[in-house]
């Protein structure tokens, strides 16, 4: 185990310079290939975008002399050039002797991706600790085992055997399960998400969560920083950590197992009440980390704290052409502690002055009636963004015949670069035909949701109220 | 397993934490109960019986309050006498009844987090409520004020109170941070319940406590 944190462990598994795959095989249906074929094209299955690894790759496996049209070697020891990161896919009963082969060859990083340790019972967990300590004599750094792997898109690494590749980008996802990041990456495609870094952390049994969360804080590609995470060894490490780490970068977890109720005790009120994720919750507030409910949330979070500042400035305003979706949206603030400014008079002049129709609401929600061009949507947006007792705004857009989303997006952007200290999110509500404002909106670091309930709740987010 | 903590030990845990108690006295025999009462104590009293295995006394009516003089308080506790007849006992107590609002304060070790502290509206009723605020230890007066805060108690807290009554913040916050450090310092304890706190306008005190401690090598 590494007693304190050494950053250069984890450089060493994210900037190797040469690459061996350890049962690298010719069965396409096989996680050595997949993690060949990651590295040579970048991805599995072809992406836009994948890059395949700048560095040496070299293939190991006894049973072939090449796969892939690649020069296979029989061992680590054959290889004839130093390797930096090795990434292990090769069975159970194997994997200790390759650490030391590995060791011997003076390999800096391994990624081992095997199951059958700890996560199956005792004899894993002995298996898992031999190998800990096997690496551990070599100093070298273990990612896993029981893991995906790696993947660091601004250097062009990916070392997991992900069926895709995420874009670059500054969000940063520390997983602890393998299977959750593969749907995450084909989600993430779909869904314009991008990554920093993208890691399975498996059974942890060197580098864990709580190492990588310390590794993000001074990493300048990463933004924010997402977790999905199923349990912890060390809270106070991890409490200790966050709370550093969150003054700088937001951190937003997903944390599953809640079902947990406080365990029957022997007669005790407090132990039936206090549950373990009432617990988590409360350990999350005291060190500045959002949680999420699910994982649109993770990602929605974890996005838009990377692409806007923060604000403790709880007050905002509401502006919409349609009643209803303003009146919804204002429900879910109050549901998530949000407060919606109450507009002044001389507020109301100055939105009047640039021109509302004689129907609008006259109060936050500012509902500014269906008919709203781009101009008074200019009128509302610029004049709430620049009125000092506001502290952030959503912007909703019900799709009617004259709505021009497109130029409601523009308006919405040009606002926040005055005012890039105010949060805001966006709800243009509808399909096919906001999209191309939507696209827009997100394009310009602005989060843009189909659904009220969901711009609320980021908002939330940003105001420090999950 | 974990095995409680007497209640004489607790109560010199609390006290070498500065958690306040109402005044009480322990006795074991009726002399000593009669010489306890005789002209030390002040009315209204609560008297109780204290089992070896501290379950929830107010559960098994091993709890007479509001006793008014020396003879409601001799009736309660030959009552409780014959009650607790076959229940194995620690001792007797005779408290003077404090006047306020029942909270209850507890703490709980956490697998992932070790001590947590907990907080929440009056005594027996806080299963049903489950209006309750959580914080990992240690804790400082801000936090712990906040804890309060965040509960339906907060109408308490307020310069009016809730209804004309009014419950010390301060006092009450202490106690808190108190509890908290406690547990802190004693990783030992696995489970702490004192329920209820009663909190007045200047005052706050732990009317019972109970204590858990982990077996030895756990």
């Amino acid at each position: 185990m590494i007693m304190a944190f050494d950053r250069t462990r984890i450089d060493q598994l994210v900037k190797p310079a040469s690459v061996a795959v350890i049962g690298a095989s010719a069965d396409p249906a096989s996680v050595g290939q997949g993690v060949l074929k990651s590295l040579l094209y970048g991805s599995v299955f072809e992406v836009g975008g994948a890059r395949p690894f700048p560095g040496k790759v070299y293939p190991v496996n006894p049973h072939h002399s090449d796969v892939l049209g690649k020069k296979c070697y029989p061992s680590v020891h054959d290889i004839p050039e130093p390797v930096d990161l090795a990434v292990l896919c090769v069975p159970a009963a194997a994997v200790l002797q390759v650490v030391r082969e590995c060791g011997q060859k003076k390999v800096k990083a391994l990624v081992i991706t095997t199951a059958g340790f700890a996560e199956i019972g005792a004899q894993g967990r002995i298996l898992q600790e031999q190998l800990a300590a096997e690496a551990d004599k070599f100093k070298m750094t273990i990612l896993g085992p029981n893991c995906l792997g790696i993947i660091r898109p601004p250097e062009s690494l990916n070392a997991s055997f992900a069926l895709a590749a995420p874009k670059d980008g500054d969000v940063a996802f520390i997983s602890q399960s393998g299977a959750l990041s593969d749907s995450v990456i084909d989600w993430a495609i779909e869904n314009r998400f991008k990554f920093s870094l993208l890691v399975s952390v498996g059974n942890s049994a060197q580098l864990d969560t709580t190492d990588f969360i310390e590794w993000c804080e001074t990493d300048p590609h990463t933004k924010a920083i997402a977790v999905y995470l199923e349990g912890l060894k060390d809270g106070r490490r991890f409490m200790e950590v966050c709370r550093r780490v969150s003054r700088t970068k937001p951190i937003v977890l997903l944390k599953a197992g809640r079902g947990a109720a406080g365990t029957k005790s022997a007669g005790a009120h407090t132990g039936s009440l206090v549950g373990s994720y009432r617990v988590w919750k409360a350990a999350c507030r005291q060190c500045g980390v959002v949680l999420a409910n699910d994982f649109e949330e993770l990602f929605e979070f974890s996005g838009a704290l990377a692409s806007q500042k923060r604000s403790t400035h709880n007050s905002i305003a509401i502006i919409t052409n349609g009643g209803g979706a303003g009146v919804l949206c204002a429900d879910y603030c109050e549901e998530n502690g949000i407060r919606l400014a109450e507009l002044t008079e001389d507020t109301l002049k100055t939105l009047e002055n640039k021109g509302m129709h004689k129907a609008y609401s006259r109060r936050n929600p500012l509902d500014l009636v269906g008919d709203a061009l781009p101009e008074r949507y200019k009128a509302a947006v610029d004049t709430l963004m620049s009125t000092e007792y506001i502290g952030a705004v959503i912007v909703i857009q019900t799709l009617q015949t004259m709505t021009d989303t497109v130029e409601d997006a523009k308006i919405v952007i040009e606002a926040k670069k005055k005012f890039p200290d105010k949060p805001v999110c966006c709800v243009f509500m509808g399909g096919r035909f906001t999209r191309p404002g939507s696209k827009l909106l997100v394009e310009h670091g602005i989060a843009e949701f189909n659904d009220p309930r969901r711009a609320a709740r980021t908002m939330a987010a940003m105001l420090g109220l999950l | 397993m974990a095995t409680a903590l007497g209640y004489k030990q607790s109560l010199s845990l609390l006290e070498a934490y500065g958690i306040e108690t109402p005044v009480q006295v322990l006795v074991r025999t009726p002399e000593q109960f009669d010489y306890a009462i005789a002209d030390r104590l002040r009315y209204p009293l609560v008297v109780k019986a204290i089992p070896t295995d501290a379950g929830h006394k107010s559960e098994k009516h091993l709890v007479e309050t509001g006793l008014r003089t020396a003879k409601e308080a001799k009736q309660a506790f030959s009552s409780l006498v014959q009650r607790a007849s076959g229940t194995p006992l620690e001792c007797f107590v005779i408290q003077e009844q404090v006047k306020g609002v029942e909270f209850i304060v507890g703490s709980k070790k956490d697998d992932v987090f070790g001590q947590t502290i907990m907080f929440g509206m009056g005594g027996v009723y806080v299963e049903l409520t489950r209006d309750f605020s959580v914080r990992v230890c240690p804790l400082d007066t801000e936090h712990a004020k906040a804890m309060l805060l965040e509960t339906k108690a907060a109408a308490f807290f307020t310069r009016d109170g809730f209804r004309g009554i009014h419950a010390s913040l301060d006092a009450t916050a202490r106690l808190l941070v108190n509890a908290s450090k406690m547990v802190e310092e004693n990783p030992r304890i696995a489970e702490m319940d004192l329920n209820p706190v009663i909190a007045t306008a200047n005052g706050c005190y732990a009317v019972d406590c109970r204590i858990l401690l982990e077996q030895k090598g756990q």
